[in-house]
């Protein structure tokens, strides 16, 4: 014993007992029964402790790969990127501990920049999202000026897959003017080229990056268009194919990296390739007051990417069982509808046909027209509530699905088992950033306050999302919702349903769309929910018929 | 990257920093690159030689090369973790445990550092540290594996002070009673820190499960402990608490309403703990003592003030041989843990009052 070694201040002894009286947790531990006593005299045992928890062994599941919480791994890796690998004091995925909490708020210069200070654990968008994407084996852009550390973040997912630096480094692609496919994907043996009979009998020696669980483009919108357009298959359809023969490259995560996004760099990047991108994240300017770290660095030789503790590094069956896990998370129907509706003001244009269906921006945009001067000639609504004003499209269902993966992902990352609000709120804005574009002459960015919206497209989107739930809550839509009771009593099936019931249904489809038609103004939801009753008549009307042939 | 030079008193330490030069190198290069400071590792590697020492003169060649490995790859990751320093828990845990854990160390160097240093960490703030160290100390050469060390040093953490793994420690109690091992009842009575004179380890712990405030030589009537108290002494609170509720659980458990805000107290005969309650959620309602518990109360304290809240501890709690009740009262901010005699049980939930 060392004896010059005194017990920690922190341990005080009370008088009678042995325990420092600071309140120690701020959280219920992850798995305890609920978040605490809901009144009366509710189970106190939630506040119990385990050995295990405190000192290991097999039931805190060390060692045992099926008991590791891989939710507090990813946090836990996390935080070692912001705290260790990447200088991103950056906290702008605000979250709030709830309405029952005051936020606190500055309002700094002469244009009144609002600076929140969150009430709840927020994170750096730069680092959080690609570690979602590595949760749910997407693909993610990273954009911004050269020497913003976007290539050393997708390194470090690279490492944290579990892949040795030199590895990640070799596998990692970049994109240049001269880039064939042979070059990014593999290229057929000289010796097969000369000798076979047919492409069946051409071996093709594939690049050993396509079998990665982490694929790293580098400035991939330098690469010439032809190549692009090979990339995406294997981007979207994870194979390859080179002289007849294919390579499955199964999931895996992507980062792809580009000093410009908006139709920049040496080629333009083929809409449908930046279509496949799940999420895209700006890199953040290098806050100068933490120039200290960089010299520390620089002088001691810290190499961040290669001193990734081992765990935080996710092996194989680790990584798939954490994209399970994300996929297991629930969406709830209070925040699945106020998705539905917010996507629904999008997609529609009024005066862009007669056929009730074609009242698209699609079909505006098929036709060569620019849905802004559609838009402009509608004088149905009001152009500065309707959210739809102020994009020139909609969204497509791969944008819908990513913001489901990623709702998911942020959910379980915060330790939730179902998707909250504020878990889809923080991801929306760099799930579509690139998917909806703005229309920059909509009346909405002429308002001086509104303007800087023109090039914030996170605030942009995440302001329409805000106005969307606020007219949802405004429309009472979780305390009524005709269209969904329809929708619910179509699926629960027409299997035995009798004559006199089919008809009733019918009935009050058309009693709905009855009331809709005098002076109710046709927004997106309204059409969204015509729409759903049109496809529940037709099914009650095609059965109704069977019903009558059978008799 | 040298290794930190170690003082020439220390000729093991020095052997094995000799021996093992590449791999130490190696851990100590990583740790570097990590974000380590220079100067921290330089004193912690200077540091670890006395009780690394201890070690060295004590176990067997093949086990030394693997603790010294294991030891300079804890220290890097706690300098890493900017967890070596004056007030650090394990910090502490290897310069004054590990040395008196020679058997533990020599067995499983990985899962005694696991339990020892990680776990002083985890403990710290609840608990005695110096003396959950020492019962552990105490209790090495009873302990033949593993699984009793961690089971050990539940049992020893319980004791210390840390009542909220009250149940789990009762079971790993159980564990080392049932174990078919002539040390057992040594360890467990070390552990427990019971003289030869008092009940045997087996019935103390039988006693304590059917009554969390019994234990030998323990007060049986009366006010026992009071918790909580004045920010401004140490406590967790600036206002005056007032006792709602008992909540179930099997260690006694109370809810208290305290500057605007609910907190709950956990408690047994070997300490307690304040907290928040996650839920942060007001009661929302509250029912007033009875008059009867009041009078008992006030029989058996020695204060004479308006009492605000008093709850027996609820069913689940034990407490056969007496009634535990917590008792606000107006002009403290401490709360009062009173012992009454064992009578026909208030019914539960009882709640205090507040005004």
């Amino acid at each position: 014993m060392n004896e010059s070694i005194e017990v920690p201040s922190q341990v005080g002894r009370s008088p009678l007992g042995h325990v420092s009286d600071a309140p120690t947790l701020a959280h219920p531990r992850a798995g305890a029964p609920g978040a605490g006593p809901e009144g009366g005299t509710s189970a106190g045992g939630a506040f119990d402790l385990d050995v295990a928890d405190l000192f290991g062994g097999a039931g805190a599941g060390a060692g045992e790969p099926q008991g590791e919480d891989l939710s507090e791994k990813l946090r836990q890796a996390y935080f070692w990127v912001v705290n260790h690998a990447i200088i991103s004091p950056h906290y702008d995925v605000e979250f709030s501990a709830g309405p029952g909490t005051p936020e606190t708020s500055y309002l700094l210069g002469d244009s009144r920049a609002r600076l929140t200070l969150p009430s709840e654990q927020s994170y750096s968008s730069f680092v959080l999202l690609p570690l979602l994407t590595f949760a749910v084996r997407g693909r993610c852009l990273l954009i911004g000026g050269p020497g913003r550390g976007k290539t050393a973040s997708a390194l470090l997912m690279g490492v944290l897959a579990g892949y040795p630096v030199r590895d990640v480094r070799r596998a990692m692609q970049h994109g240049h003017p001269q880039l064939t496919v042979s070059d990014l994907f593999g290229t057929p043996l000289p010796k097969d080229l000369v000798q076979a009979d047919s492409l069946a009998e051409v071996d093709v020696a594939w690049r050993s990056w396509l079998g990665m669980r982490v694929k790293i483009i580098d400035e991939y919108n330098r690469i010439p268009t032809r190549t692009q357009s090979a990339l995406l298959t294997v981007l979207a359809d994870g194979y390859v194919e080179v002289f007849d023969q294919f390579y499955e490259t199964g999931e895996s995560a992507w980062y792809l990296t580009a000093n410009d996004d908006a139709g920049g760099g040496t080629y333009q990047v083929v809409e449908a390739l930046r279509d496949r991108i799940d999420v895209v994240v700006h890199a953040l300017p290098f806050n100068n007051r933490f120039l200290g770290d960089l010299v520390t660095r620089a002088e001691q030789g810290i190499r961040p990417e290669q001193a990734v503790p081992e765990r935080i590094v996710f092996d194989d069956a680790q990584h798939e069982r954490l994209h399970r896990e994300v996929l297991k998370v629930r969406i709830g129907t209070p925040v699945r509808r106020r998705l539905e509706f917010f996507a629904s003001q999008l997609e529609l244009l009024e005066g862009s046909a007669w056929q009730f269906e074609y009242r698209t921006k699609d079909t505006a945009r098929l036709a060569g027209i620019d849905p802004h001067v559609l838009a402009a000639a509608d004088s149905g609504r009001d152009r500065l509530s309707d959210i739809g004003s102020q994009t020139l499209n909609g969204l497509s269902v791969r944008a819908l699905q990513s913001l489901v993966a990623y709702a998911k992902a942020m959910a379980y990352f915060r330790g939730r088992t179902t998707v909250g609000l504020d878990d889809l709120r923080a991801v929306l804005p760099f799930v579509l950033h690139d998917k909806l574009v703005p229309d920059q002459q909509s009346p909405v960015f002429d308002d001086p306050a509104r303007e800087a919206l023109r090039s914030d497209r996170v605030s942009w989107i995440r302001d329409m999302f805000d106005q969307a739930c606020q007219q949802y809550d405004a429309y009472g839509l979780d305390a009524a919702d005709p269209v969904g009771d329809v929708l619910a009593q179509v699926s629960a099936g027409l299997d035995a349903l009798s004559e006199p019931e089919v008809l009733s249904r019918l009935a009050e489809i058309e009693k709905i769309l009855d009331g809709w038609e005098d002076g109710r103004k046709l927004h997106g939801h309204v059409y969204d929910d015509a729409l759903v009753l049109k496809y529940a008549h037709q099914r009650y009307t095609n059965y109704l018929s069977w019903l009558r042939w059978q008799r | 990257m040298t290794t930190a030079p170690v003082a020439a008193s220390f000729p093991a330490w020095e052997a094995q920093l000799a021996a093992q030069r590449g791999t130490l190198n190696q851990v100590l290069a990583t740790a570097r690159a990590a974000g380590a400071s220079a100067d921290v590792l330089r004193t912690a590697m200077r540091e670890l030689g006395p009780p690394v020492e201890a070690l060295l003169a004590v176990l067997d060649p093949p086990r030394a090369e693997v603790v010294c490995r294991s030891l300079t790859e804890l220290v890097c990751d706690l300098v890493v973790r900017k967890a070596w320093h004056d007030r650090s828990a394990e910090r502490w845990a290897v310069l004054s445990v590990l040395p008196g854990l020679p058997r533990a160390v020599g067995r499983s160097p990985r899962t005694t550092i696991e339990v020892v240093v990680l776990g002083a960490g985890r403990i710290a703030r609840e608990t005695d540290l110096g003396a959950w160290g020492a019962r552990l100390a105490a209790a090495d050469a009873h302990l033949s594996d593993d699984a009793a060390l961690r089971a050990a040093a539940a049992v020893a953490a319980w004791r210390s002070g840390l009542v909220r793994v009250r149940r789990s420690a009762l079971s790993a109690a159980a564990t080392l009673v049932e174990a078919d091992d002539l040390h057992a009842p040594d360890a467990l009575r070390v552990l427990l820190g019971l003289d030869d004179s008092d009940d045997s380890p087996r019935d103390a712990l039988a006693d304590n499960a059917a009554d969390p405030f019994s234990w030998p030589g323990a007060a049986g009537r009366g006010t026992v402990a009071t918790y909580g108290g004045y920010r401004a002494f140490g406590g967790p609170w600036t206002g005056v608490p007032v006792v709602i509720e008992a909540m179930t659980s099997s260690t006694p458990t109370w809810r208290v309403l305290a500057d605007g805000i609910p907190w709950v107290v956990v408690a047994d005969v070997h300490g307690h703990v304040v907290l928040r309650e996650p839920s942060g959620a007001l009661p929302s309602a509250t029912v007033a003592p009875s008059a009867d518990l009041v009078r008992d109360v006030r029989a058996h304290v020695a204060w004479e003030d308006e009492v605000t809240g008093a709850a027996p501890a609820a069913a689940g709690a034990g407490a056969s041989g007496a009634r535990p009740v917590l008792v606000s009262r107006e002009t403290s901010c401490r709360l009062d843990l009173v012992l009454l005699p064992a009578t026909a049980r208030e019914p539960v939930p009882v709640g205090g009052g507040y005004r």
